[in-house]
């Protein structure tokens, strides 16, 4: 027990009470139930608040579509950014749906394990567990905003949210916990104490509590698979340990993309988890992966423009069918299942369509496909001159002699100076500095690395490299070059300099 | 002449000048204007745009940012060497001093998210806001954590913000161990000959002809073209050589029409240019001081490159050489080389199968310090006693990085050495001796 806790506890009573559920509290403290959540609003508010900001042209739709009820033709002009609007709140800005795709029966499962927590006092825990993209955050967000419909749960529920990007250690996650519990050792939003005596505080008001009286708190931990790598593991073993114990109730919900995650938990800390995960494995069929496309398109019922939402839903349907697009969503769909790559693609669509085109056409789709695929290392080879280009193709010479090896300036001058000695009138004879600077660009476009690391200490001509490249890649790079002369298109073909 | 960018949401005749400061960077202007959308509306989290050095990145974020009067805040990553400055500075430009200093000593990130937050609260966004990063590949350099939370700060922070990445480095390399939000990758392409020329004609010289300029521009192209495309490269070396150009005009030695004339006069001079300017050998002021003076021929100053010869004592130019013998020639010939009376063995009989490329082309060996005492005792005429200033100087040596230490420093009995001078240092510093190393190399039996 920490030394300091009796004078500690003393005067964070009130704050000890306040966690325990007590039926004054809403009548002394009415700000307290919004001053509660204080992350909460805000987090699934962003949507109100635009349109709060917004009070005269909201009230001015409103009033026209009072006035003509059925049919309302708005110019393009306006139509275009509204439908952008609407679609790049529901790309960018990852907005719920309405109602979770394919992942029903987990989020039955996860609203049913929180209920429990929420309602009947339970402590649980709970790892989610998926891909990138594959929809954790949205998941469990729409389970919360399903739950907090309850009034109950809403009175009730405190959350926490703690992400491993931003909560690096311990004493960081600690403070944030005292701060969003508001907790009375939390003045404004300074945080007093030492991380020990932070610690001993918060279980402390814990323990105090029992499964009838306290209010259950919801843990959110973000990047679940960093919390582990943090020393000792003391947050997750004492937030596993509550849950395990007769004490205050807590659910802690992680979100994780690491499949062999709990191997990376100590045995103490493992042994007190429930061992419960939900897996969200990203299996969509082609035909789904179109329907997607479909929803994330198409503009909802309640358009001001109605006409205009027809024609632009009918325009998405059929694109949806032309064959030449199907195949491009096939392409995507093989290399990539995940829906975020999708909205990359439908977001360099959305970007073409303006007033003046005011519908989507497949040759935006084939534009926007083009930008995702492009090779970047090829577009940087286009942009090199043509000696690092010739310095490129020594290398690959050499790689290709030597069987991959790596190499050193002085060899691969060696290598160009045999491909100019053949062609004694070359206009390529550069002195060695030059050479050198240009193999220096070369290093630093990442395109050759240093074997042993940038801090070797050798001279700069003997200094190992290997070629960051394919030899396609160079092939390809070459037939794409503007005004490559043909000798030194001759000499990469030739298989040995 | 150039196409006016087109976005609806932004002032005309703003969008209207900004075009007119992008030349040949129209299209990628209008893409990213597009991806950006109307002020008021979402914009995608995070923006990688890659390219090569001068290809226009910062400038065009900088022109549209700037002209359109968005909130912004342009940071460079080299300059923040913490993530506290890093931090400082968004606040700054997005909320004033104020929200700055409420950040604690040495804030984490959670720190910046929790200010940010507040600050947001007070003032929300009307306009989409943007964090420029020039430089990004530094981010990954710092903490593990920063690069991930900047691509998805919009999701952090809740607030419309965009984070624009710029680098010269293609995004697969960015991407950490377990993956992160991706960013819309947009590629500025390099300048074609023809847009180089274009854009390096604007800055003429008022009291000559546009035409002339032009020619000038096409004769510099033509000689550096094919090793540099760098604008702010070739910008600079026109600069530079156009006084040299016009001299002829101006003495009343040619017309502004006689072209040929011209292109004889600065061709040599620009090949010059390329072997001095360049590399940096001759600074600019030099050469523009060399230029005054005309019978002075260029690039006989010395430049930074020709002042390797360094002093130094009798017995540390023999270790030297001892050194560089120790280091280029393998262990086997040492006898062949340094005892008396070996007979003659014929180079053929040493050669094995992975000697057939010469030492000079692989670099130095590490030798052990027995085998440079034993070398440099055989290459000094007098006797010399192991002293410690002999000792003494070859640790000096290593300070004066001529020779490089390969083993770890805690290895006191048997240290390993490695030469690091070029040849012809070598050979100056032997020819001051009256030692003839051509003759000890294997390289050159």
């Amino acid at each position: 027990m920490c030394p300091g806790s009796e004078t500690l506890t003393r005067p964070h009573k009130s704050a000890l009470e306040r966690l325990s559920q007590s039926e004054t509290r809403k009548q002394s403290r009415p700000e307290v139930v919004t001053a509660e959540r204080p992350y909460f609003p805000r987090r699934f508010g962003g949507r109100e608040r635009r349109f709060v900001c917004n009070p005269e042209q909201n009230s001015n739709r409103v009033v026209m579509s009072k006035r003509k009820v059925k049919d309302v033709h708005l110019p393009v002009g306006e139509c275009v950014p509204k439908l952008q609007e609407i679609l790049r709140e529901r790309i960018c800005h990852q907005q719920l749906p309405v109602r979770p795709e394919g992942v029903e029966a987990q989020h039955k499962h996860l609203l049913e394990l929180l209920r429990r927590t929420a309602v009947h006092g339970e402590s649980n825990s709970v790892l989610i567990v998926g891909p990138r993209g594959a929809g954790k955050t949205m998941l469990l967000k729409c389970v919360l905003r399903d739950l907090l419909q309850d009034k109950e749960v809403q009175k009730n529920l405190l959350q926490v949210h703690l992400n491993g990007l931003l909560q690096t250690s311990d004493s960081i996650a600690l403070k944030d916990i005292t701060r969003q519990l508001q907790l009375e050792n939390a003045v404004g939003d300074k945080v007093f104490g030492s991380f020990a005596e932070n610690l001993a505080f918060l279980l402390e008001a814990l323990k105090k509590g029992d499964r009838s009286r306290s209010r259950p708190v919801l843990f959110v931990l973000d990047e679940f698979d960093l919390f582990a790598h943090h020393k000792n593991q003391t947050l997750l073993y004492n937030l596993f340990d509550v849950s395990q114990s007769a004490q205050a109730p807590v659910a802690v919900v992680g979100l994780t993309c690491r499949l062999d995650v709990l191997e990376l938990l100590e045995k103490r800390v493992k042994s007190r988890f429930s061992h419960r995960q939900i897996h969200l494995l990203n299996s969509p069929t082609f035909p789904q992966y179109l329907e997607r496309v479909r929803t994330q398109l198409s503009l909802p019922d309640n358009f001001p423009d109605e006409r205009f939402a027809r024609d632009w839903n009918g325009s998405v349907e059929s694109l949806c069918e032309d064959k030449l697009v199907q195949e491009v969503f096939q392409r995507h769909f093989n290399s990539s299942k995940d829906f975020r790559s999708l909205h990359l693609l439908l977001m360099f669509c959305l970007s073409r369509v303006s007033v003046s085109r005011a519908t989507l056409r497949t040759s935006d789709l084939l534009e926007a496909s083009r930008l995702c695929f492009t090779d970047a290392k090829a577009n940087m080879l286009h942009g090199l001159s043509i000696l690092e280009l010739c310095l490129v193709i020594a290398m690959k010479h050499l790689n290709d002699v030597y069987e991959g090896e790596p190499f050193n300036l002085q060899m691969v001058h060696n290598e160009f100076k045999k491909f100019l000695q053949r062609r004694p009138n070359s206009v390529y004879n550069f002195e060695t500095p030059v050479i050198m600077k240009a193999f220096e660009h070369l290093q630093q476009l990442e395109l050759i690395r240093p074997v042993d690391g940038p801090t070797a200490k050798s001279q700069k001509e003997y200094q190992l490299m290997r070629l960051m490249l394919d030899h396609s890649q160079i092939m390809e790079a070459l037939q794409k070059y503007p005004q490559c002369p043909t000798d030194v298109r001759q000499w990469a073909m030739s298989a040995f300099g | 002449m150039t196409a006016v960018l087109q976005q609806p949401g932004y002032d005309e005749e703003r969008l209207r000048q900004a075009a007119e400061q992008l030349p040949s960077r129209e299209v990628q202007a209008g893409m990213l204007l597009s991806l950006m959308g109307e002020p008021d509306q979402y914009s995608y989290p995070s923006i990688f745009i890659y390219g090569h050095q001068a290809s226009g990145k910062s400038y065009v974020m900088q022109v549209l940012l700037r002209e359109l009067e968005l909130p912004h805040a342009a940071v460079s990553c080299v300059e923040c060497v913490s993530a506290a400055l890093l931090f400082e500075h968004v606040l700054r430009s997005f909320f004033g001093d104020d929200a700055a200093s409420r950040l604690p000593r040495s804030p984490s990130l959670s720190d910046f998210v929790r200010v940010y937050r507040q600050q947001c609260s007070q003032s929300p966004a009307k306009q989409t806001r943007y964090i420029v990063m020039e430089k990004a590949e530094l981010l990954r350099d710092a903490d593990a954590n920063i690069l991930p939370a900047f691509l998805r700060l919009q999701e952090l922070v809740e607030d419309n913000i965009t984070v624009i990445l710029l680098s010269e480095i293609v995004w697969d390399k960015f991407r950490p161990n377990t993956g992160c939000f991706e960013p819309l990758l947009l590629h500025f392409p390099d300048y074609s000959k023809g847009e180089l020329h274009q854009i390096l004609s604007r800055d003429r010289h008022p009291s000559y002809s546009a035409e002339l300029y032009s020619s000038y521009i096409n004769i510099l192209l033509g000689v550096f073209y094919s090793v540099c495309r760098d604008l702010r490269e070739l910008r600079h070396l026109a600069a530079l050589n156009f006084s040299k150009f016009c001299e002829p005009l101006l003495e009343g030695r040619a017309k502004e029409t006689d072209t040929h004339k011209l292109w004889r006069n600065i061709e040599p001079h620009l090949k010059r240019a390329m072997q001095t300017v360049y590399l940096r050998e001759v600074s600019s002021l030099q050469w523009e001081q060399m230029q005054q003076m005309e019978e002075k021929e260029c690039g006989a100053l010395r430049g930074l490159s020709a002042h390797t010869h360094i002093e130094l004592p009798y017995y540390s130019k023999f270790l030297l050489i001892a050194a560089y013998l120790a280091s280029y020639n393998p262990a086997r010939t040492d006898k062949r080389f340094f005892v008396k009376h070996h007979g003659k063995i014929r180079k053929t009989n040493f050669l094995k199968k992975n000697e057939k490329t010469s030492n000079h082309l692989l670099g130095p060996k590490p030798f052990p310090l027995d085998r440079l005492l034993a070398i440099f005792y055989s290459v000094v005429d007098s006797r010399v006693a192991p002293s410690a200033s002999i000792f003494s100087q070859i640790s000096s040596l290593v300070t004066l990085q001529l020779l490089t230490k390969v083993s770890h420093d805690d290895q006191l009995d048997a240290p390993k050495y490695k030469c690091s001078v070029s040849m012809d240092f070598i050979c100056a510093i032997s020819r001051t001796v009256n030692f003839d190393i051509i003759k000890y190399l294997y390289d050159f039996l």
